[in-house]
């Protein structure tokens, strides 16, 4: 099954990839602006729908933390493999 | 603040989906409140809470909006809209007919209907949702959302042509009947005219998004219903038109009582928005009855 990996989730598997295990709010305090709290969790949604990440309640206060899945992981990797392969260099452009 | 805004949301009716979206950006409001030691930060984690719950809300309507059934809703909110059009044209004929010529008052008839179409609207949309929709459930966030675009995208197209050509009509079966030689003739429709007697583009702009807040209320209100009122009987498809004109009735003579001009007007539909809205919280505290699904229908 072919499967597009817009911005926001590819930010977001790449965030769980390099820091492991968190919080919706640590992927969008680790975004730098570029995931919004609030609208993360509607991405998340969708991811776990997909089966990109998975979740589980930890703690006293109830918060969920998120985890790649395996597909998300080589879901991710395509993506990179994707990307660089079409990624132009910027000498040669000169 | 907190839990007034988790009071609100707790009793509107949303997707399972955006409930754990709204929950889990509710937890973080509060992880992040009592995190802050001090009142500034404190001040910012309740600012940054509200813009979050705003997302949150815009975010999964967005999302429920493409799990609408369009075909089952629209269906509906168009024969409860086209419905109390007919019934009221009916009643408007008597007059018209008496005063102008048959032709004249099925023209004026049919110059005002989509005016009574969209003043209809918001009590379909109730009824779409509340009456005899039985294990049917709507995503009401996506619905509301939806309801709040196209309502107020329809009174733009369908008002200013209709209510010009109900004048121009009007103006002629009126030079008709006292018998004037020169045709009146209403003034041709002009956006600045007819922005002119509306009292200007923000009283408009007001008017119309306020338009749209009242129909996406309504869808709330209406979901909120089905939820836990089975409205089968006909005559609330009666009531809820009269309860509804009533109630913007009493709004719009309250708003007038403290402010008067097109500005008070289109504030007054926000008023009644948040009203309806308030309304519909309310109910949708009320515990739910078991969802009573109808039998299969065997083939």
């Amino acid at each position: 099954m072919a499967m597009r990996l817009p911005a926001s989730e590819h930010l977001i598997l790449s965030l769980l990839t390099r820091n492991g295990p968190s919080y919706g709010l640590e992927l969008v305090q680790g975004s730098r602006g570029k995931l919004k709290r609030g609208g993360i969790y509607v991405t998340l949604g969708r991811m776990e729908e997909k089966g990109l990440v998975t979740s589980s309640s930890s703690g006293d206060d109830g918060r969920r933390r998120y985890r790649p899945t395996a597909l998300g992981e080589r879901a991710l990797m395509a993506a990179q493999v994707f990307a660089g392969r079409l990624s132009i260099p910027a000498k040669s452009q000169a | 603040m907190r839990r007034i805004v988790t009071w609100l949301l707790d009793g509107l009716p949303f997707d399972p989906r955006s409930r754990r979206a709204l929950d889990e950006t509710l937890l973080d409001w509060a992880h992040e409140e009592a995190g802050g030691r001090s009142v500034a930060a404190k001040g910012l984690a309740l600012c940054g809470g509200l813009l979050a719950i705003v997302r949150a809300i815009a975010g999964s309507a967005l999302k429920e909006s493409s799990d609408v059934p369009i075909g089952w809703f629209s269906a509906r909110v168009v024969r409860h809209a086209v419905l109390p059009t007919a019934v009221a044209a009916v009643v408007l004929a008597w007059p018209l007919a008496s005063a102008f010529s048959y032709y004249r008052a099925a023209q004026l008839i049919a110059t005002f209907a989509p005016t009574l179409v969209v003043m209809f609207a918001p009590p379909a949309l109730v009824l779409a949702l509340a009456w005899r929709a039985d294990a049917r459930r709507v995503p009401a966030a996506g619905a509301a959302l939806a309801a709040s675009c196209l309502v107020p995208l329809m009174t733009v197209v369908i008002l200013p042509p209709a209510t010009w050509a109900f004048g121009e009509i009007y103006m002629r079966a009126l030079a008709e009947a006292i018998g004037v030689d020169r045709p009146l003739s209403a003034e041709a429709m002009a956006w600045r005219r007819l922005l002119g007697i509306a009292g200007g583009p923000i009283p408009v702009i007001v008017w119309l998004v306020g338009s749209g807040a009242s129909a996406g209320a309504c869808v709330w209100f209406g979901a909120a219903l089905s939820a836990r009122v089975r409205l089968r009987s006909v005559l609330w498809l009666v009531a809820v038109p009269i309860v509804y004109f009533a109630m913007s009735g009493v709004v719009s003579v309250l708003i007038r009582l403290v402010a008067s001009g097109p500005l008070a007007d289109a504030v007054g539909t926000w008023v009644f928005a948040s009203l309806v809205l308030a309304l519909a919280v309310v109910i949708g505290h009320r515990p739910s009855p078991p969802l009573e699904l109808e039998p299969e229908r065997r083939v």
